[in-house]
This record gives structure tokens, sequence and C-alpha cells, in this order.
């Protein structure tokens, strides 16, 4: 028995060090990715780049505590306007604005998650869906803050002199989904991510064991809706134009659907499926007419063949090899 | 004479150019177009984008501009202005486009301003109505469509100079769209010393009864809708259920055929602005338009969307003769702002300048008459 576990413990050694191997490979390519792309494919890989990030963000909500968000668009256009605003308006600097917009959308969220502590499942996606048409409208209605319909046009931030173009913006992304990464995997390997995994389980036998079921899921609402800040405050200095539209519901589905495809409770997960939903229909814009249709049947056949999502499949081949 | 405008600053450049000529006469000219053509406002974006289709195919049966073809590449965003900046980047970046061409909509439109600018790619007539495209003035963007706040201007004129009516009500939709259209109507209701009386709703409200009710009490003969033909239609009923018959207008989506269909015969009678000739029209560029779309894209209807993308593909062969088949961003720039009175036959006549990048600043007046949309007046300026 000690022999097998003592295999056991090699095997999960031999892969944690092959998954930092390709971690790290992952970090060189990404590192050196904009010499070899042109503006496009920069455009195109800070844009995923901000999606994983809103996505790791819900899968700590989804993936591990079990609860269902309608309203990350919202956190996410939340997060966007209140960096925009505080750089432009009010002249904080770059990485303050997008750290105090970021507390600010979390304590958002916590007020979000207060209902939530009482709802589950359908309804709590119900309640989700409608905060976020309450935000959004806010968003839209307070003119003199947000120029409403009108959109916001921003010039480029600058950091330390450093007026930040395309390449500094997808370096900035790069280290904050970084950090992003290294904070979902603290969080889900410690106290909170057990407790949210045994929540998701059975929020009975969470308070059987002592754990305060509702404290949780605020904290994991706060911590979900932190990361959908930080990504909208870069989104809107990478489009440099942002409208109350933008972040519509049809962005919080996306940003679930994300999560789902790509693997739920998982962090390699929410990577891949920000990747899949921003990276495959621009390779599909060869199809003319129907790329659309083309996403929607790659889609369910995500779903079909592969129930845990693309990391599931990624990871039953690293298993095999 | 070209050399002339382009000044002796370029002239150095003109002559690598001109060197270079021979060898690229041959050359395709590559002209971008991003639009829905996926998700619900697919129709919109694949009829501007077939109207630019048909009269491509057109120019390039006539054997192009200065023996070049164009190439017209035209992308999918589904109207989400994330992916009309990936559509453009990659147009301009990848495929090399000379041009953005006729992006439909005016949010994805408008996202697209920060790239052209830097990038320094013309932005040439999207199907887009906002204000902010071309006030300030972009160097790289030029519109034909006039704004609605442009539309209420007319409007306005006309209500008080050729219909004599001071009782006027506008009901807009509360939001950025009707706030700048009724701001519009107010300037020139204002000048004149004429009471407007203003009755917003929210929109994607079906309950009209409240704003219509105000509006018989206060004793309006005239009522100035601002919003989709859906909800005009509804306005309409419950007018005509309260019994009362007030004159009916509204900016250019009244004055689509759907209206119709949504009011039946209450729609009679209506006013609103043109900002094209209407499809039934029998001037003879509406009907060589008709002939085109038919020849070139048989399995398609045209709509006012086409026309807007077959006047704008037109047009674009029109600059590349005045640029001498130049296609670099100075002199596209620089042939848009000599333009002056352009007439398509399609519409007002276009006019550019160097302050002046929105091309059209009139409308016409159409009046609902026998289930149909007739232009009644000529092309009337704002001012």
């Amino acid at each position: 028995m000690s022999a097998a576990t003592d295999m056991e413990r090699t095997q999960r050694q031999a892969t944690s060090v092959g998954a930092g191997a390709l971690l790290g490979l992952c970090l060189a390519a990404a590192c050196a990715a904009p010499f070899v792309l042109n503006g496009y494919g920069l455009y195109v890989l800070t844009l995923t780049g901000v999606f994983a990030l809103v996505a790791l963000g819900l899968n700590l909500l989804t993936g591990y505590a079990g609860q269902i968000s309608l309203c990350h668009a919202a956190f996410f256009g939340v997060g966007a306007y209140a960096t925009a605003i505080l750089t432009q308006s009010a002249g904080v600097p770059y990485l303050l604005s997008l750290l105090v917009a970021a507390l600010f959308t979390a304590c958002v969220g916590a007020v979000v998650a207060v209902p939530a502590m009482r709802l589950k499942s359908l309804y709590l996606a119900i309640a989700t869906l409608g905060f976020g048409v309450v935000l959004q409208k806010i968003i839209f209605e307070w003119r003199g803050l947000t120029n409403g319909g009108g959109g916001l046009a921003l010039s480029p931030p600058v950091i330390a002199g450093y007026e930040l173009r395309a390449m500094g913006l997808y370096y900035l992304t790069l280290a904050v989904v970084t950090l992003g990464i290294w904070g979902a995997w603290n969080v889900s390997r410690g106290r909170t991510g057990r407790a949210l995994l045994i929540i998701k389980e059975s929020e009975i036998a969470a308070g059987a064991l002592g754990i305060p079921a509702a404290r949780y899921k605020v904290i994991a609402f706060a911590i979900s809706a932190f990361y959908a800040a930080v990504a909208g405050g870069l989104f809107a200095y990478l489009v440099r134009y942002i409208h109350p539209e933008n972040f519509s519901v049809g962005l919080s589905i996306a940003f679930l659907s994300m999560v789902v495809i790509g693997g739920l409770g998982t962090i390699g997960g929410s990577i891949v499926g920000a990747a899949f939903y921003v990276i495959v229909p621009e390779l599909l814009r060869g199809i003319k007419d129907a790329p659309g249709l083309v996403f929607g049947l790659l889609l369910v056949v995500v779903m079909v063949l592969m129930p845990q999502g693309l990391w599931g499949l990624v990871r039953r081949l690293g298993r095999r090899s | 004479m070209i050399w002339k405008v382009l000044g002796r600053s370029l002239a150095c450049a003109a002559a690598v150019a001109m060197m270079a000529l021979p060898a690229s006469a041959q050359e395709l000219v590559k002209v971008g177009m991003s639009g829905p053509f996926s998700g619900g406002l697919s129709l919109l974006g694949q009829s501007v984008r077939d109207g630019v289709e048909v009269a491509f195919g057109e120019v390039n049966d006539a054997g192009g501009v200065n023996g070049r073809k164009l190439q017209f590449i035209a992308e999918d965003d589904g109207y989400e202005p994330m992916r009309t900046i990936a559509s453009a980047r990659k147009l301009v970046e990848q495929d090399k486009v000379v041009a953005l061409l006729a992006v439909t909509g005016t949010a994805p439109s408008a996202a697209l301003l920060p790239f052209v600018m830097e990038s320094k790619t013309p932005l040439l007539f999207p199907y887009a109505f906002a204000h902010a495209l071309t006030t300030p003035l972009n160097r790289d963007v030029f519109t034909t469509l006039p704004e609605v706040r442009v539309q209420m201007m007319v409007l306005a004129n006309y209500i008080l100079k050729e219909l004599k009516q001071t009782k006027v009500a506008a009901i807009y939709q509360n939001d950025d769209f009707g706030q700048d259209a009724v701001a519009g109507l107010e300037e020139r209701f204002k000048s004149a010393n004429v009471p407007l009386t203003k009755l917003p709703f929210d929109r994607g409200t079906t309950n009209f009864s409240g704003v219509v009710a105000q509006a018989k009490g206060a004793g309006v003969e005239h009522v100035v809708f601002l919003g989709i033909p859906k909800d005009a239609a509804l306005v309409m009923r419950e007018a005509n259920n309260l019994g009362w018959k007030p004159q009916f207008s509204g900016h250019n989506a009244l004055g689509d055929p759907q209206t119709f269909q949504l009011a039946g015969p209450l729609a009679e009678g209506a006013i609103a602005i043109a900002v094209m000739e209407p499809l039934d029209s029998d001037k003879p560029a509406v009907k060589a338009f008709l002939a085109a779309q038919q020849k070139y894209k048989p399995n398609s209807k045209p709509t006012t969307y086409s026309m807007h993308g077959y006047q704008s593909g037109k047009l674009f062969a029109e600059i590349l003769k005045r640029t001498g088949g130049k296609t670099d961003e100075a002199s596209i720039v620089s042939a848009l702002e000599g333009m002056k009175n352009f007439d398509t036959g399609l519409m007002a006549p276009l006019s550019f300048a160097s302050d002046q990048h929105a091309g059209a600043l009139s409308g016409a007046i159409m009046k609902a008459e026998g289930g149909k949309w007739k232009i009644i007046s000529g092309w009337l300026s704002a001012n």
C-alpha cells in the first residue's frame, strides 16, 4: 500500500513538473508573441488575456462555489468605467485606478451577494440577471459621469512617463493574468477553495462542518467581481472606446460559456475557454456567411464530446502520455 | 495638376510613387468593411455589404479605375464593437486594405475612431448617424448620412415655414438618440419663439396611453415621434383610439415601408425625413441601382441599406478616379475634401471640405400616400 502511495506521489510530482514545464513554455511563448504577431494578432491575444481574467474569477464563483452569475458583464463594465473615469477625469495614475476600481467593484459584488445567500441555482441566475440590467442602466443613465449612450473615448494611459500602446498593454495584461492565475491557484488550494467546493456539494454539509456558507459566498462574489473589474479596466484601454451596450447580458452569457467550455472548477479551463471564445471566431472568418453557425455547432460538439470541457480533454491527453 | 495640389514637399514621394506605378498598375485596390453578418442585425449588415459588392462588380466590369480592379473584403463583427476593432485590424494590418468602407452600425463605427486615427486609415461613409463621428472633426472620417440632429432641423424648418404649425409636441425615446434629436428640434423652435411640448418615454415600453393623452390634452396639432417604427405604430393606434388625428412626423426610420405593415392605414398622411431616395423613386439613378442589384446580386433584395452600400462603392470609385489611382491616405483625404456638390442621384448632393467631413447637411420631406413614401420636396438644407 505504501508502495502504491509512493508511486502515486512520484506520479503526481512528475505531472506537477510536467505542468510546471508546460506553464513555463506557455509563458515564454506569450512573452515572445508580440515579436511574431502583427497588431491584429496582438489585439486578439490581449483580448483573450482580458477575458481569461474574467473567466478565472467567474470560475471561482461558478466552478468552485457552484453559484451562477449573469451579471459579470456588468462588473466588467463597472470596472471599465470606474478605471476610465478615475484615470481620465480624476487624473489618478492608471495602475492605481485599476486597483481602486477593482476594490470598488468587489464591494459592489459583495452587495450583489447578499440576496445570493438566500437564493439557489435558477433563482440566483435570475436575480443576478436583474442586477446586471440595473448596473448597466445606471451606467447608461448617469450621463454626467459616464456620458451615457454617447460612449467614452479614452486616450492611451501613461505609466511612469511611458505611453501604454498595444505592446505595453499586452505585457501589462500578461503580467496581470499571471498574477491572476497565481491568485486563483492560491484561493482554490487554500481554506476558501475547499470551503467553496463543499458549499457547491451541499450547503447543509458545509454548515455541519462549521463552514459559514453565507460568508464564503459573499467572499466568492467579491473576489470574482474584483477579477472582472481589473479585466474591465484593461479592456477599456484596449478598445479605448466604451459604451454601455458593450456590457449587456449577452456578454455575461459569453463569460459563463467560456467557463463551461473551458472546464468548470479548473484554472486551465478558464484560460482555454477564453482563448476558444475569442480566437476560434477569428479563425472562422474565412467561412463566408456562416461563421456564427459554425461556431455554435463547435460549442455543441465540445459540450457533447467533452463534458469536462476543453481542459478536461487536455488533462486526459496529458495523463495518457 | 494633382502635383500642384499635393505641394512641393510631397513631390519627392510622388516621384517615387510614379516610378513604382507601372509595376502596381495591375494590382487590386483592396477595400474593407466590417458589419453584422450574423446575429440579430445581420439583415442590415448583409444588405450594406451586398450594395458595395454590386457597385464594385459594376466598376470592375467596366474595366476598374485607371485599369485597376477593386477588391472588397467584408468581415463579420456581429455588431459587437470589440469584434469590429478585430475586423478592422485584420483588414488593415493583414489584408492591407487602403480604406474601410461602409462600416455598419453607430457604436461599432465610433469604436473604430482611435484605431483609424492612429493607423491613418480612411473610414469612409459608415452606416451610422452619430454626432461623434464628425464632431469634433476627425481627419480620416467622412460620412454621407445626415445625423439625426440635422434631420430634425430640416423637419423643424418645414413645420414652422411650410406647415405653419405652432402647437407641436415631440414624443421621444428617452436615450441618447432621442435627446440628440429633440435638441435639434428645440434649437429651431427656440429661435422661432415657438414652444415645444416634450414628452419622453422609456425605451422598451409598450404603453403609450399616458404620453398620447398628455399631447392631446395640450391641444397639439403636430406630433414628432422619435423612436422605432413599431413604437410609432403604437402611438398612432393610441391616438386613433382617442379619436384624435394630429399630423405625425419623424426621422428617417419612420419613412420605411415597414411603417405601413405596422400601422396600416393610420400611417397615411404622416411625414418623415428622407436621407436617401426611396426605392420606388422614378429617378434614373435609383432605377440604375435596382437594375445593377438585379444583375449582380439576383438573389438579394434591394433595400435602403444596400442603396447606401451601393452609393458608397460608387463614391469610392469616384474618389479613386480623382486621386489618379493613388491609394495613400493623404490622396484619399484631399480628394474627398475637394469634392463639392457631387450628385450621386441617390441622395442630396455631397460636399466635403477640410473643416466639414459630414457630406450632407440636408434631407427631403417624404409623405405617406397610398401605402407608399413619396418625396414631396427638394433636398432642404438644415440651415
